[in-house]
């Protein structure tokens, strides 16, 4: 290796597996020898030695295939749709779109997937929110986060409402209470909600129906030279928040599920510590042959990417034409647009579930005028949702296994490492026992007849 | 040694010809220097020379530890494996932060002649005449190599955390916050915590090749460079030492301590509590 090769093979590619010319040197599987492990076992004991990752990954593995047993059924029976767990099916916000019509800003904020059935709905526990920061600075010089998500937020940690919109509706969707806060004569903000087709341009949501609220708010509501809007909506029982939306195809990508419960002032830390924690989970599995092919499923479905680092929300600006991810207009292929930027999962099962070419158009036209949104489809008995792949079923095990207290490593106490393998060794012993007793019960028996 | 007298010996070894470096320097380079509150910050590593560098992708395996060290706590960097950026954090914006990177070690071995040229520009004659004394100079060097980076953005008001180590065998600690002052950088170099006398300091500024300036540790560790423009400083050193030969396939074990900032114009005086 010469002196120039140096700077490229520099500590960060894995070290050499070649063995010595000192034959007094062991060389352990990972290059390192006898010194520089005795050196790194003085310098802290707190890092994870082999035994403790084989350990911590068998454990891993042990409780995902617990989950996967646990909870397969359930997970086949969820769809692609964020939650990713659907407890509260009329908490789901299915879409947010925000485009501007004349003298108005134009909002549709849609929940409960997959609708066919005739109301009343159960509707009367849930507040609905839109929110909007309009102070926040947005910037437009990064190209790559312009394309994404319309621009980019440089202090996402100060995003807060600056208009609240507060809608609650009555089981046969019609307002029940409504509030404007930070927006001005709010009696001139048209409103609309009820049962409409759904807009999604996706198969799955084809001949389905959603409940929406549509909102046209006058640009004169919004403080004078209002150019740049920061959006993102919210649905929430007894004031716990249980779904978000922003830019859409965001919290619907299984590895922001963990959104879907925050502010966006704090997804970025959010998913910092996520990418931190999976990361981490990545490279023990990745360190056992065992398993050493599981990270990349992970890569596509569960690990986070170096353009995940900002808050799910939806930006609008005056400044550029409308349209995703520029705000979102009716029209917007959104399977396909994101795709374009790196999360191609909804294009894949438009093609798996739907026809050849994929659909880039609604199955219903839109509206010309408000509220937009096209009319409903024809009441009828309500289908189970489809089944997902696997993919969302390991998902479905792993993230939450993430949370548990086997990542980091590092804060997995030696005294619970040593429980679970003494557990383990008296498991393994009582089965032999047990097992091993009627043999030698029958071969004694053959042995005295 | 006074700081006049750092300050000359500084002046003095910048006058000098300084050789030209062939051998590859590893160091931090984050997306922004001054970040404000609660900004993401993108973390990349670089190697290569005369501050001119590559970018180093993530390797997880390759790193012993990458944190941040703010607000009087350290967090882990996070970072996708085989991604650059190497990281990012959220900036506190509080006082200045310090990026600290350890590698693991790496096996390296060079042809005789290679190697001795390689120690001589790092400033390691010392280690050319022990293999003299020995009688080795005709074998292959054989050695590991860590790397032991730092950095440091710039918050609101000064920290004194940058003035203390942070427990890296071996590291750059400046005597004061060089994000704050603008022309004199002093500081020290420690080897297991411990000062290091008679080491070899070089300091680059980005862009600029022509500003070069080198000066040896003296018998504290301490050394001073008298920055002549403000700007973003790279400040490294190599350490060698022999390692338990009996026990290792390499003779040697060296870390390359590096230190980044961006140094103030005229204006900032320095030693005040608040710089914005």
């Amino acid at each position: 290796m010469s002196l120039d090769n140096r700077g490229c093979d520099i500590n960060n590619a894995p070290l050499s597996h070649h063995h010595s010319s000192s034959p007094a040197a062991w060389i352990w599987r990972d290059g390192t020898d006898t010194f520089q492990l005795v050196r790194q076992a003085s310098r802290s004991y707190a890092r994870s030695t082999r035994i403790k990752k084989l350990s911590a990954t068998a454990a891993l593995l042990s409780v995902c295939l617990s989950l996967a047993v646990l909870f397969g059924r359930t997970v086949l029976a969820s769809d692609h749709a964020d939650p990713q767990v659907l407890r509260e099916p009329f908490a789901n916000i299915t879409d947010l779109f925000c485009f501007p019509d004349g003298d108005r800003l134009i909002i549709v904020f849609d929940i409960r997937r997959s609708l066919t059935a005739a109301g009343p709905y159960p509707l009367d526990p849930y507040e609905y929110v839109i929110h909007m920061d309009l102070h926040t600075p947005l910037t437009f010089n990064d190209a790559s986060e312009k394309a994404r998500y319309g621009g980019s937020i440089t202090a996402s940690e100060n995003l807060k409402d600056d208009v609240t919109i507060r809608i609650r509706l009555n089981n046969d969707t019609s307002v029940k209470q409504k509030t404007f806060d930070g927006l001005k004569n709010p009696d001139q903000i048209q409103v609309y909600t009820g049962v409409r087709d759904d807009p999604f341009i996706f198969p799955r949501f084809f001949k389905k129906n959603t409940i929406a609220m549509v909102l046209g708010i006058p640009i004169s509501s919004f403080p004078a030279g209002q150019q740049d809007f920061i959006l993102w909506g919210s649905a929430l029982k007894d004031s716990r928040q249980i779904d978000h939306v922003g830019r859409s195809n965001r919290t619907q990508q299984g590895r922001f599920d963990f959104l879907n419960t925050l502010p966006p002032n704090q997804h970025v830390a959010a998913i910092m510590r996520e990418m931190a924690s999976r990361g981490k989970l990545t490279d023990v599995l990745k360190q056992n042959a065992f398993t050493t092919q599981l990270p990349s499923l992970f890569l596509y479905t569960v690990n986070m990417r170096k353009y995940d680092l900002v808050p799910d929300v939806m930006v609008y600006t005056t400044k550029f034409p409308p349209g995703f991810p520029n705000g979102r207009r009716l029209t917007d292929d959104v399977a396909g647009l994101t795709c374009q930027q790196g999360d191609c999962v909804l294009q894949e099962i438009a093609f798996i579930e739907g026809g050849w070419p994929r659909a880039t158009v609604n199955d219903k036209e839109f509206k010309s005028a408000f509220p937009y949104l096209a009319d409903p489809w024809a009441e009828a008995a309500e289908t189970a949702p489809c089944n997902s792949f696997a993919p969302w079923v390991v998902l479905r095990s792993i993230v939450p296994l993430m949370r548990t207290s086997i990542i980091p490593l590092e804060e997995v106490p030696w005294s619970l490492i040593i429980i679970a393998v003494l557990l383990g060794i008296v498991f393994v012993v009582g089965l032999v026992t047990i097992v091993n007793a009627p043999i030698r019960w029958y071969r004694n028996r053959l042995t005295e007849g | 040694m006074s700081v006049a007298r750092r300050i000359a010996a500084a002046a003095v070894a910048a006058l000098a010809a300084t050789p030209a470096l062939h051998a590859h320097d590893f160091w931090i380079v984050p997306s922004r220097f001054h970040p404000d509150p609660g900004t993401t910050v993108a973390i990349g590593l670089r190697t290569g020379q005369n501050f001119i560098g590559d970018a180093v992708r993530r390797s997880d395996i390759a790193i012993e530890r990458f944190f941040v060290r703010q607000a009087g706590r350290d967090e882990p960097i996070a970072g996708i494996d085989g991604a650059d950026p190497a990281g990012w954090l959220r900036a506190d914006g509080d006082a200045t932060a310090i990026l600290v990177y350890r590698s693991r070690p790496s096996f390296i071995e060079m042809p005789p002649a290679k190697f001795e040229d390689y120690l001589r520009l790092e400033g390691l004659e010392r280690i050319v005449d022990i293999r003299h004394q020995r009688g080795t100079s005709g074998s292959p060097g054989r050695e590991y190599f860590s790397r032991c980076a730092k950095a440091l953005l710039a918050g609101r008001r000064e920290s004194e955390a940058v003035t203390r180590p942070v427990g890296l065998d071996f590291e750059i600690v400046p005597d004061a916050d060089p994000t704050a002052r603008a022309g004199l950088f002093h500081g020290r170099l420690f080897y297991d915590g411990e000062p290091l006398a008679g080491a070899l300091v070089m300091a680059m500024l980005d862009g600029d090749p022509s500003a070069r300036l080198s000066a040896r540790s003296d018998s504290r560790g301490g050394f001073a460079f008298a920055l002549p423009r403000p700007g973003v400083w790279l400040i490294e050193s190599v350490h060698m030492v022999r390692t338990w030969w009996w026990f290792s396939r390499a003779d040697w074990e060296s870390f390359w301590a590096s230190l980044t900032f961006e140094a103030p114009g005229r204006g900032a005086a320095g030693g005040t509590a608040s710089r914005r």
